[in-house]
């Protein structure tokens, strides 16, 4: 109707209207671009979602009732994460602010971290503090200080525990393995007639040096892990006794020992010690070790009546060593394939 | 046309420019109001606290210290106790976050032992329980099937759990 009436001046007012309603439309889908354009940059849904994740996580991971490593599969690589009082923080580059949310540790001081663009997150758990880290090859075993008591009581953490140990005493993890696997079966409980207790059947109440993991006295009677520690420490001490044990390079002797002979003569490193004692069995390496763990057995006892050593009582008291390496062989890389390189 | 006339024609617009600005910015309200940045885990985290003082020997859960091992599920008694649950789940030097109050019962509904964790959260929420808004509370009651290890007995018995956290 208007299009009908309308004159000279209704032309131009209508172009005019025209162009304002047109530019008011412009504006109003350039505004919902900009919202479009918002929503699909804006990662406050993602940080907010992560943030709650990595918390829940955590606490989860403070709930476990032993030692546990859990390695995060979600993808958080686009943030920086920081676990810092009782807060996960995730945030951009860009931000200056954080979506947090809080968790609950157990007492012991609250995980602290930054990582930034993580590939992975790994919590790991140990004695009611957890450690958080973007290394997947991280082992409770090695970061930190302190004892790692809490792995589990079963053979799978025994094995890990020994594998753990190992090293610091500076013997082989899969030696210890099988020593402890011919000494108890790799059970925290066996009791033995001469009064060996526990996995590395040790007989000492209190070992002879402190723990190397963190400077207590060991309890081998009392506690599992003690156990473990103290067995491989008497081994190690066993072994010292030959200069070359660990090398591979130290000889020694079990001597046919007499009522006569000394415990020092019959004991010898050196062909020197020939002569009159007649050499029986020669050890090398860390067969010296182990013939030194299970005893010498140049007791009066074995040596009485001549001859000394009967082949027999050899053959027993060689046998302990041979079980062992025989052991040792079904043990190669447990201690690698239990993430624990021993 | 003249310049009078276009002033008076785009001051007759004025109304039309703000009404269009009106619905722009009530399009953007509504679809920010509907658009969801936050995800609601109160449920799930009550949920997992409650769990936690059942699993973790840092909490309620009998751990044996000659093998070394937690038994989850098992109640030690010497534990029930607000020091010890206070200390096993610490949000920090102020929990503003969650209460919990736990009632154990032996199965025939004789009343074994009760503790809270963070006495001050339950004072202040439990009044304000189920209340919308700000000020408010939500909470979630559970019931868990528990053994009470008390003096090496152990009595099988339920643990009722009230959590709560503010809105």
């Amino acid at each position: 109707m208007r299009s009908l009436l309308k004159d000279k001046r209704g032309a131009e007012e209508d172009t005019l209207s025209w162009i304002i309603e047109l530019g008011l439309i412009a504006l109003l889908f350039t505004t919902m671009l900009m919202l479009v354009h918002e929503v699909r940059t804006s990662t406050i849904l993602e940080k907010n979602y992560l943030a709650r994740e990595f918390a829940l996580l955590l606490d989860t991971v403070y709930a476990s009732p032993d030692s546990v490593k859990y390695v995060y599969d979600g993808d958080a690589s686009d943030f920086i994460v920081a676990f810092e009082e009782n807060r996960v923080k995730v945030r951009e580059e860009r931000d200056t602010l954080s979506k947090e949310y809080w968790f609950a540790d157990a007492g012991e001081g609250p995980a602290e971290e930054e990582l930034t663009h993580p590939d992975d997150v790994v919590f790991i758990e140990r004695a009611r503090k957890v450690i958080v880290t973007d290394d997947p090859n991280a082992n409770p075993a090695f970061s930190g200080a302190g004892r790692p008591v809490l792995l589990p009581a079963n053979v799978t953490g025994v094995m890990q525990y020994i594998c753990m140990v190992a090293p610091l005493y500076n013997v082989p993890g899969d030696l210890m393995l099988a020593l402890a696997q011919k000494e108890s079966g790799l059970s925290i409980d066996a009791l033995s007639g001469d009064g060996g207790v526990g996995v590395f059947q040790v007989t000492n109440t209190a070992c002879d040096e402190r723990s190397l993991m963190d400077g207590r006295v060991l309890e081998p009677l009392a506690s599992w892990t003690d156990n473990v520690e103290c067995g491989i420490q008497i081994f190690r001490n066993k072994c010292l006794i030959s200069p070359g044990c660990a090398s591979g390079a130290g000889r020694r002797y079990c001597c046919r020992k007499r009522p006569t002979d000394s415990w020092s003569a019959c004991l010898c490193d050196s062909d020197g010690c020939s002569g009159t004692i007649m050499k029986d069995v020669m050890y090398t390496g860390y067969d010296i070790g182990l013939r030194g763990y299970n005893g010498w057995g140049c007791s009066a006892a074995l040596s009485s009546p001549a001859p000394y050593h009967t082949p027999e009582v050899t053959a027993a008291v060689q046998a302990y060593v041979e079980g062992v390496r025989t052991y040792e062989q079904g043990f190669q890389g447990t201690c690698a394939s239990l993430g624990v390189p021993g | 046309m003249k310049r009078g006339n276009i002033a008076f024609f785009v001051l007759m617009k004025i109304p039309q420019f703000f009404f269009a600005i009106f619905v722009i910015l009530s399009i953007l309200f509504l679809v920010r109001y509907y658009m969801s940045f936050r995800t609601d885990v109160r449920a799930t985290e009550m949920e997992l606290q409650a769990n936690r003082l059942l699993y973790s020997p840092a909490c309620l859960a009998y751990y044996d210290d000659r093998l070394q091992r937690a038994y989850p599920g098992v109640v030690d008694s010497r534990k029930v106790n607000t020091l010890q649950l206070d200390s096993c789940i610490r949000y920090g030097e102020r929990n503003d976050f969650l209460a919990m109050k736990i009632s154990l019962t032996e199965l025939d509904g004789t009343p074994l032992k009760e503790a809270t964790f963070n006495e001050p959260g339950i004072r202040a929420w439990l009044p304000r329980l189920n209340r919308q808004g700000p000020g408010g509370a939500g909470g979630r009651q559970m019931r868990r099937p528990v053994l009470y290890r008390d003096n090496g007995e152990v009595i099988p018995a339920v643990m009722d759990v009230l959590a709560i956290m503010p809105n």
